[in-house]
C-alpha cells in the first residue's frame, strides 16, 4: 500500500487521519456538550419562569380570589381585605415587573408574553381595582353578586394563562429533554462511530503504513543478515521509489561494488601472501642465526618490511662483527694481562723470598749485634774489671814502689804478690784471650755482617757501614787485645824477670823499684790502654746497640716491605684473577657472537 | 427553540410548502412565537374544558355535516349556531385576542371530530374534520402542531397562514386549535 509515496507523506497521512479522528471526536463531543449545556440552560430558564408565574398566580389567587370568596363567606374583615388587596396589587406589579425584566432581552419572548398575558395582566389590574372599589363600598350583597359574576372574569384569564404556560413549559421541557436525550444518544453514537471509524481508519492506515515501512526494512535487514552470514549474492531488490527504496538501491549497489572490490582484494591478497611467505622464509633463515640472509624486496606493502629487515640484519651483523673483533682484542689483552700478572706474581714471590731471607739475615744480624753488644758489655765489664785489676795492680806496684823498703820484709809477700801478679797476669791473659776471642769473633761477625749487608744490597748499605765499623772496632779490639796480650806477656815476662830478679832483688831493689816504677808506669799505660779498651769496648757496645737498633729499624722496614710486598702480591693475585675472569668473559662473549653466522668482515 | 422547530417541522414535513419569497426556514422562524402562542392557548384550562364539554356531547357525524351545510348556506346572516360559536365565552376570548393582536387574524377551536367549538371571526364552514389543517394536526389522536400552506387572499390582499395546535388533555388529543396568522405583518415586523 502506497509504497511509492515518501514515508514522510505516509506518516503525515496517518497522523492527519488520527488527528482528524481525535478532532472529530472532540468536535462532536464539544457540539453535543454545548447543546446540552444550552438545553440545560433553557430548561432551567423554563423552570424558573414556571416557578415565577406559579408564584404570581398564587399571589393573585391569594390576594384576589380568596379575598373575594372569604369576603363573600364573611370570614374576612373589610379592612383586612383592603390590606390584602393593596398588598396583592403591589406584589402583582412587582412580580410582573420582575418577570418582564427577566425576559426583557429576548424580543420573541416579549412578543410571546404580550400575546399570552398582555390582556390577562390588564384584567388582573382591573380586577384589583374593581374589587377594591367593591370593598370600599362595604356593600356585601353587591360584593357577593360581583364576586359570583365578575371576579373570576378578571382573575381567571391570568390564572388560566399561567396554568397554560406552566403546562406548555412542561411540555416544552419534556420535548427539549427528550430531544436532548435523543441528540445525546445521537452524539454518543456519532462519537462512538467516529471513534470506531477513526480506530478502523487508524488501524488500517497505521497497519498499512507500518507494513509499508516494516516490510522493506525487514527485507533490507534480512539482506544484511544474509550478507553478514556470507551470502555475497544477497540483494534486497526493492523496487519501491520511497526513501527505503533508495536506501535499498544504495545498499545493493554497495554490495555489487563490494563483490567486485572483494575480487580485487582477493587478488591483492594472494600477491601479498606470496610476498609474506618469502618474507617468512627469510625470517626463518634469520632465526637460524644466519645473518648473511638478504630478503628480496617486493613491490607491495611487504617491500618496506623486507627492506627494513635487511637493514636490520646488515646493521646487526656489522655490530656483531665489531663485537667479535673487540672481543678478540679483549681476549688477547686479557691473556696478556694474565700472563703479565703471572710474571709479576712470580717476581713478587721471588722478591718475597728475598725479603724473607733478608729479614732472616737481619734477624740474625740483629741477634748477632745484640750478642756483640752483650759481649761488648761483658767485655766492658771485664775491661772495667781489668781496669780495676790494673788499678789494683798499679796500687800494688805503687805499694811496691812505696814499700820497696819493705821489700825484705815483704819479699816473701812480694814474691807472693808477684806470684799473684803473675796469676793475675794469667787471668788477664785469659781475659785478654777471651777478649781476643771476642774481637776475633766480632771481626768474623762483622765480616759476615758485611757480607750479608752486601748481599742485602741497598737495604744493607747502612748495615754494611755499621758492619764495617764493627769490623774496624773488632780489628782495633783485636789489635788492642793483641796489644794487651803482648803487654800481659811482657808483664809476665817482666814478672818472671822480676821474680828471677828477686833473687837479685835485694841488690837490685832500687833497680827493682825503678823497674817497679817502670812497671807502674806501664801499669798506668796498661790502665790507660785498658781504659781505652774499655772505651773501645764501650764504643763497641754502644755501636752494637746502635747497630742492633738499626737492625731493628731495618727489620721493621723490611717487615713493612714484606707487608707491602704481600699486599702487592695479593693485589697482583686479584688482578690476575680479574684478568682470568676477563679472559673468561671475553671467551663467553666470543662464544655468543660466534653463534651467529656473519658475513666476512671487510 | 430553533431545534424544537426543526423537530416539529421534521414531523410535519408533508404539510410545509415553500412560500412565495420565504424559505421554509424563514417561515418557521417567523412563526415561532405564534406557534408557541397557539400551543399556549391550546393549553388554557378553560379552552380544554370547553372542548371536552362539546366532546362529551358526542355529536353524530351526520349532525355535524348537517350543521356544516347549514353554516355554509347561512351566508351573511348569522344562524343561532353561528352566533353561539362566535359568541360564547371562548369565542369572546378569541375576539379579544384577535383585537389585541395585529398579527392574528382569526382563532377557532374544534372538537375531536373537527366541529367548531368556538371561532372568531366566523369561519367559512362549521366542520374542519375533512381539512388538512385539522386532520394533520389531530393526527388520529396523536396531536401535532401543523403549519398550513401560505394562502393569498385576493380580497384582502393578504398572505395568511394557519397554525393548527392540538388540544391535549391527559395526553390525549381532544381537539384542535387553529390560529390564522398574517404573514405580511410578521414580515413587515422584521
Amino acid at each position: 500500500m502506497f509504497r511509492n509515496s515518501k514515508i514522510s507523506r505516509r506518516l503525515i497521512v496517518l497522523i492527519s487521519a488520527l488527528t482528524l479522528t481525535i478532532v472529530s471526536i472532540g468536535g462532536v463531543t464539544l457540539v453535543g456538550m454545548t447543546g446540552m449545556v444550552a438545553d440545560t440552560k433553557t430548561l432551567n430558564g423554563k423552570t424558573a419562569e414556571a416557578a415565577a408565574f406559579s408564584r404570581i398566580a398564587g399571589s393573585v389567587r391569594y390576594h384576589m380570589l380568596d379575598v373575594g370568596q372569604e369576603l363573600s363567606a364573611g370570614t374576612l374583615e373589610w379592612t383586612q381585605a383592603e390590606r390584602l388587596l393593596t398588598a396583592g396589587s403591589e406584589e402583582f406589579e412587582r412580580l410582573w415587573q420582575a418577570q418582564q425584566a427577566a425576559i426583557a432581552v429576548d424580543p420573541k419572548n416579549r412578543e410571546f408574553f404580550d400575546d399570552t398575558f398582555g390582556l390577562e395582566v390588564e384584567l388582573v389590574r382591573q380586577g384589583y381595582d374593581e374589587l377594591s372599589k367593591q370593598v370600599a363600598a362595604r356593600d356585601i350583597d353587591q360584593l357577593l353578586v360581583w364576586v359570583v359574576n365578575d371576579l373570576h372574569g378578571y382573575a381567571d384569564p391570568f390564572l388560566n394563562s399561567a396554568d397554560a404556560l406552566s403546562n406548555l413549559s412542561s411540555i416544552e421541557a419534556a420535548a427539549i429533554y427528550a430531544e436532548s436525550d435523543r441528540l445525546a444518544n445521537v452524539y454518543l453514537m456519532a462519537v462512538a462511530l467516529v471513534i470506531l471509524v477513526g480506530f478502523l481508519a487508524a488501524s488500517i492506515l497505521g497497519s498499512g503504513v507500518y507494513k509499508s515501512i516494516s516490510g522493506p526494512i525487514a527485507i533490507i535487514s534480512d539482506t544484511v543478515k544474509r550478507v553478514a552470514a556470507g551470502d555475497i549474492e544477497a540483494r534486497t531488490r526493492l523496487e519501491t521509489s520511497d526513501e527505503l527504496g533508495e536506501l535499498a538501491d544504495a545498499f545493493d549497489n554497495m554490495l555489487d561494488e563490494r563483490v567486485s572490490s572483494m575480487a580485487r582484494v582477493s587478488e591483492d591478497n594472494d600477491n601479498l601472501n606470496n610476498s609474506v611467505i618469502t618474507l617468512l622464509e627469510a625470517v626463518s633463515d634469520l632465526s637460524d642465526r644466519d645473518l648473511t640472509v638478504r630478503v628480496p624486496i617486493a613491490e607491495d606493502v611487504t617491500g618496506p618490511v623486507a627492506d627494513a629487515m635487511n637493514m636490520l640484519t646488515t646493521e646487526t651483523a656489522r655490530v656483531l662483527g665489531q663485537i667479535r673483533q673487540i672481543s678478540n682484542q679483549v681476549a688477547d689483552a686479557a691473556t696478556t694481562v694474565e700472563s703479565q700478572g703471572g710474571k709479576i706474581n712470580q717476581l713478587a714471590d721471588e722478591e718475597r723470598v728475598i725479603i724473607e731471607d733478608t729479614m732472616n739475615k737481619l734477624d740474625e744480624a740483629s741477634k748477632a749485634m745484640v750478642l756483640i753488644a752483650r759481649q761488648a758489655k761483658i767485655s766492658n765489664e771485664i775491661a772495667a774489671k781489668a781496669t780495676l785489676s790494673t788499678e789494683e795492680a798499679l796500687e800494688t806496684v805503687t805499694r811496691t814502689t812505696q814499700g820497696m823498703n819493705e821489700i825484705r820484709e815483704t819479699i816473701a809477700e812480694t814474691e807472693k804478690r808477684i806470684k799473684r801478679l803473675g796469676e793475675r797476669s794469667q787471668e788477664i791473659n785469659s781475659v785478654v784471650e777471651i777478649i781476643n776471642n771476642i774481637a776475633e769473633r766480632t771481626h768474623i761477625l762483622s765480616l759476615n755482617a758485611s757480607m750479608q749487608a752486601a748481599a742485602a744490597g741497598d737495604a744493607g748499605r747502612g748495615f754494611a757501614v755499621v758492619a764495617n765499623e764493627v769490623q774496624r772496632l773488632a780489628e782495633s779490639s783485636r789489635d788492642s787485645t793483641s796489644e794487651i796480650a803482648g803487654l800481659i806477656n811482657n808483664i809476665q815476662v817482666e814478672t818472671a824477670e822480676t821474680m828471677a830478679a828477686m833473687n837479685k832483688a835485694i841488690a837490685q831493689v832500687v833497680e827493682g823499684s825503678e823497674l817497679a816504677q817502670a812497671s807502674g808506669i806501664k801499669m798506668q799505660v796498661t790502665q790507660e790502654t785498658t781504659a781505652e779498651l774499655v772505651n773501645a769496648v764501650e764504643q763497641i757496645a754502644k755501636r752494637s746497640m746502635v747497630q742492633a737498633q738499626f737492625s731493628r729499624v731495618l727489620r721493621t722496614k723490611t717487615e713493612e716491605a714484606q707487608k707491602s710486598t704481600e699486599e702487592t702480591n695479593s693485589e697482583i693475585k686479584l688482578q690476575a684473577d680479574q684478568a682470568t675472569n676477563l679472559v673468561q668473559f671475553s671467551q663467553q662473549l666470543l662464544e655468543s657472537v660466534n653463534v651467529f653466522k656473519l658475513p666476512e668482515a671487510s | 427553540m430553533f431545534r424544537k422547530i426543526l423537530f416539529i417541522s421534521l414531523l410535519v414535513a408533508p404539510g410545509l410548502a415553500l412560500a412565495n419569497d420565504l424559505s421554509q426556514q424563514e417561515l418557521e422562524e417567523l412563526l415561532e412565537v405564534k406557534i408557541r402562542f397557539a400551543r399556549h392557548i391550546a393549553l388554557n384550562p378553560s379552552i380544554v374544558r370547553a372542548v371536552e364539554a362539546q366532546n362529551s356531547q358526542q355529536l353524530a357525524l351526520a349532525e355535524i355535516k348537517r350543521r356544516d351545510d347549514e353554516w355554509k348556506n347561512a351566508g351573511d346572516e348569522h344562524t343561532a349556531l353561528i352566533k353561539d360559536i362566535t359568541g360564547n365565552r371562548v369565542a369572546r376570548y378569541f375576539e379579544r385576542r384577535v383585537e389585541n393582536n395585529v398579527a392574528i387574524d382569526e382563532v377557532f377551536l374544534t372538537d375531536n371530530q373537527g366541529a367548531n367549538v368556538a371561532a372568531f371571526p366566523p369561519t367559512s364552514d362549521y366542520w374542519q374534520g375533512d381539512e388538512e389543517k385539522w386532520t394533520a394536526s389531530y393526527n388520529n389522536g396523536n396531536g401535532v402542531v401543523f403549519i398550513g400552506p401560505l394562502e393569498f387572499d385576493d380580497s384582502t390582499q393578504k398572505t395568511q397562514v394557519q397554525i393548527s395546535a392540538p388540544i391535549l388533555s391527559q395526553d390525549r388529543t381532544v381537539g384542535v386549535l387553529v390560529l390564522g396568522v398574517s404573514v405580511d405583518y410578521l414580515t413587515a415586523q422584521q
